[in-house]
């Protein structure tokens, strides 16, 4: 059990890595950067709703499977970190957020929503900002720890 | 013999709960990777469904996340 843990962890921390776009094809657009980056993320709050989830240690019946309650308060920390630098990311990138991004266009985009609001630079701070507050988040992550190494 | 056999029926008990939960973690993540391959793959942005997708499986994950946390809260300002 614990393998099958770690081999998803692994999994999650190599998500982005594994895939090259087709040869001589141009550069991916920060759109495409921010996907990869919210797969990643996604991947590893999937794994940090199975840890936090679990039953506390240190109680009289708590199982041999357990959360320290530290670690799944620094989780709950990394998570909202990333989750806020997320924020920041879409609407730069995205205009708006991704789900209000789904729902523009679903239906023909209102206003600025679709539409980067920042130059590349700012772009490209803001996803390598997420991309720090993920890599925060796998660490904090005891299965992806592990796993990573 | 028969306390050893007893010590991994234990552990067997302790973790068959997380069998779902881990077989679910992995069909989140392979989603995920088929996703996150098929856009890099193209080389073009990503499309309005996968990010429709993967929003929906993000706001999923966030729920699991933030459901523990509110059963948190109570627990940590008591103690």
């Amino acid at each position: 059990m614990r393998k099958a843990l770690i081999a998803l962890g692994t999994l999650v921390a190599l998500l982005s890595g594994c895939v090259s776009p087709p040869p001589g094809s141009p550069p991916p657009s920060a759109k495409t950067d921010l996907f990869e980056v919210e797969a990643t993320f996604t991947g590893a709050i999937s794994m940090a709703g199975a840890y936090v989830n679990l039953p506390a240690c240190g109680l009289p019946n708590s199982p041999k499977v357990c959360k320290d309650p530290g670690i799944a308060g620094k989780i709950d920390l990394a998570v909202t970190s990333a989750t806020a630098a997320l924020a920041t990311a879409e609407r730069l990138i995205l205009g708006c957020t991704a789900v209000q991004y789904v729902a523009a266009t679903a239906t023909p985009p209102t206003g600025a929503c679709g539409q980067p609001v920042a130059d590349q630079t700012a772009q490209q701070q803001a996803l390598t900002a997420v991309q720090s507050a993920v890599n925060a988040l796998q660490a904090a992550i005891p299965i992806i720890q592990s796993g990573g190494n | 013999m028969l306390a050893f056999l007893a010590a991994i029926a234990a552990i067997i008990q302790t973790l068959t709960p997380l069998i779902p939960t881990v077989v679910g973690i992995a069909a989140t993540v392979k989603e995920l990777f088929d996703l996150g391959s098929q856009v890099v793959a193209s080389g073009a942005d990503p499309t309005h469904d996968q990010w429709a997708s993967l929003v929906a499986i993000q706001s999923s994950a966030l729920a699991q996340v933030h459901a523990a946390s509110a059963v948190n809260q109570p627990a940590a300002a008591g103690a």
